[in-house]
């Protein structure tokens, strides 16, 4: 009896742990493969970065010995597209924290600048000034750091000696981090002005808001009059200072910004599901038309309507005489149901607007620009409009109108006659939309 | 007595060994995809749902997409009929029964657009759901601010599948449906929306473990995070 127990209590417990080790040793197989496919990707990546950065090298030298513009316009385009791809397979090896941030930013810029210059020469049909060529020159020798920086990874013992997924405690990868410590704080970066969105000016754009600074007294006191509320009723949720110094004010579930500087309303939102829909499109403007005008924006003029679950979502922009400015834009939303406002930003408004003077009058005639669209075109509306063109503005003619059941909005330079920008509008679950 | 104790001792400890080995081995195992649909739900898997439900005979309101009550009792009746846990709730296994693999990407259908708003509504739903209104709003700003910037990927599912960046994609939390607030809070980001004023970072500072972002000027918080330039 006593021996029968002895067995199989030996037999359980063996078995337990024979489970427990088979267990074990299946996980761990199991994790090894999965760190090896991560750990390939990542090689991949840097493997291929290394490919690019080779790449960029040549053709921004090419572009450096070449005087024709058409040659250089293609060189351009090639180096804008192979700074993409090293972009992404510098996302794929970074981490979310700033590391490898500034190459990324070079890498960005480069692909930026070069699709500037490349639209240029097809729009002036000139090679590239010496200016130009100096600042690619910069760009070519930041490269040649890098590159090296790169190669000094000799790729076969890098692999070997650095675990490409090897994270320590904080989360950041080894590699990583020794990638940005030698590329990222050795490198001097050049810094570019030009017009295009990743441009050094445009990203640490200044506001122009100007005007007398207020305490928070005066905001509170701006803030319950647009609410035709008592001002005890608001509370102050103290200050932060982002692209703006603001007062964080709320009033009930309503919560709000109003600037400092020139005490204005910078973004209120008050969270709201709609239900039936009681007021239509129409009153939805008017109310929103009259909150604007109360806030204290004038000459605002209403361009773009779209209605997503019953939240309309109304675009104003800043009209002078006949001309709107896009740049200077705020947005409304009116709940359909109640015929409350919801929401309101004005962080374009308050970063752009200016006193611009009188706008010039366009160069080409509303029926020149006319001619030059295409036949099938049938057109509904022909604005003046001031559209940003990098950190200055074009005035455009906008041309509204349908082309096979599509509507189109194009905007044709009133100095040159070029397009510069066409925008479909979608008609969608989320209302309409711009692409 | 004394002998059967021991084998009953070691009886336990052999059942508690193997249990203890599962549940550790258990959620590094299973996929994190715990998609489930419930009341509440919206979107096209929704809709399926509804058609199959409807072509099998236990459905007969609208195929909306809008998981309701009728959506429920339907779920419920067929659930009854093929012996199911009778939750209302379909999850693997009434989908498998239904004929359809529960996958993350249950995202409306269409442009190109409107598949990057359902996965920052999905970001934002994974990362700042107990959040206020505003806070979600400031998450999903935060992602298209580090669009724009030259530092970050160029694209929304660059910035938000970059290693590392955001908490709910490495832990799954992404594939979670978003609510309605979520994919809101989405919109109006999209819609140009930032209460944070341009910043590129959040953090929870209750929580967060790395050093480097405390290094970061402070710009606002709201509800539990941080949010900074």
């Amino acid at each position: 009896m006593s021996k029968k127990f002895y067995v199989i209590t030996t037999i359980i417990l063996a078995a337990a742990v024979l489970a427990l080790a088979g267990v074990a040793t299946w996980a761990y197989t199991d994790g090894q493969g999965y760190r090896s496919q991560l750990e390939n990707g990542s090689r991949k990546a840097f493997y291929d970065l290394v490919a690019d950065v080779n790449n960029l090298e040549v053709k921004l030298n090419k572009v450096n010995v070449s005087s024709s513009a058409s040659y250089q316009r293609q060189q351009l385009l090639d180096i804008w597209r192979q700074s993409d791809l090293a972009a992404t397979n510098l996302s794929s090896l970074s981490t979310g924290n700033s590391l490898v941030g500034e190459t990324t930013k070079f890498v960005n810029q480069t692909s930026d600048y070069c699709k500037y210059l490349s639209d240029r020469i097809a729009e002036t049909g000139e090679p590239l000034s010496s200016a130009e060529k100096a600042a690619l020159r910069s760009l070519y020798e930041t490269n040649v750091s890098l590159k090296d920086s790169l190669n000094s990874y000799d790729v076969n013992t890098a692999v070997s000696e650095m675990s490409f997924s090897g994270y320590d405690s904080e989360g950041s990868n080894n590699f990583v981090s020794s990638l940005n410590e030698n590329v990222d704080s050795s490198i001097d970066y050049p810094e570019l002005i030009y017009d295009g969105p990743f441009s050094d000016s445009i990203q640490n754009k200044t506001p122009k808001l100007s005007g007398e600074e207020v305490g928070v007294d005066a905001a509170i006191e701006y803030f319950a009059a647009l609410h035709g509320i008592d001002k005890a009723n608001v509370a102050d949720n103290g200050e932060s200072s982002g692209r703006f110094k603001v007062f964080n004010l709320s009033y009930g579930d309503t919560v709000a910004q109003v600037t400092a500087i020139d005490c204005k309303l910078l973004s209120m939102n008050n969270y709201h599901e709609c239900d039936q829909q009681e007021y239509n499109e129409e009153q939805c403007i008017t109310i929103a038309e009259r909150f604007v005008k109360s806030a204290g924006f004038d000459n605002m003029k209403k361009v773009w309507i779209s209605n997503y679950n019953g939240i309309m979502y109304i675009n104003f922009v800043y009209a002078s005489g006949e001309t709107v400015c896009y740049s200077d834009m705020v947005k409304v939303k009116v709940a359909s149901d109640t015929g409350a406002i919801v929401g309101f930003e004005a962080q374009e408004y308050l970063t752009n607007h200016y006193d611009r003077g009188t706008v010039p009058a366009p160069t080409l005639s509303e029926n020149e620009v006319l001619d030059s669209i295409i036949d099938n075109m049938t057109l509904s509306a022909v604005t003046l409009a001031l559209v940003p063109d990098g950190e200055s503005e074009t005035l455009t003619y906008e041309l509204y109108g349908q082309y096979e059941g599509t509507d189109f909005f194009i905007y044709v330079d009133a100095k040159t006659g070029y397009e510069i920008e066409v925008l479909q509008v979608i008609d969608g679950d989320q209302g309409r939309l711009l692409i | 007595m004394k002998k059967r104790r021991i084998v009953t001792a070691c009886l336990v400890l052999a059942v508690a060994i193997v249990t203890v080995t599962c549940l550790i081995i258990a959620p590094l195992v299973a996929t994190t995809e715990a998609v489930v649909y419930k009341q509440g739900s919206t979107g096209s898997s929704v809709k399926e749902i509804q058609r199959l439900l409807k072509n099998q005979g236990f459905y007969f309101a609208s195929v909306d997409g809008i998981y309701g009550s009728k959506t429920v009792a339907a779920v419920k009746a067929y659930q009854k009929r093929y012996g199911l846990v009778v939750d209302g709730i379909v999850g693997t296994k009434t989908a498998s029964y239904l004929g359809i693999s529960l996958t993350s990407s249950g995202g409306s259908s269409g442009s190109y657009s409107s598949s990057d708003l359902y996965l920052l509504a999905r970001l934002v739903y994974g990362e700042a759901r107990g959040e206020p209104y505003t806070g979600q709003v400031a998450v999903a700003a935060v992602v298209l601010n580090r669009v724009k910037s030259s530092k970050f990927p160029n694209t929304i599912a660059g910035v938000i599948y970059q290693s590392n960046a955001f908490t709910c994609v490495s832990d799954g939390q992404i594939n979670l449906t978003p609510n309605t607030t979520a994919k809101n809070a989405a919109q109006d980001a999209m819609n140009g929306w930032d209460p944070t004023g341009g910043c590129l970072y959040f953090y929870n500072p209750a929580t967060s473990t790395s050093k480097w972002i405390w290094s970061r000027p402070i710009m606002l918080s709201i509800g539990k995070h941080n949010f900074a330039l």
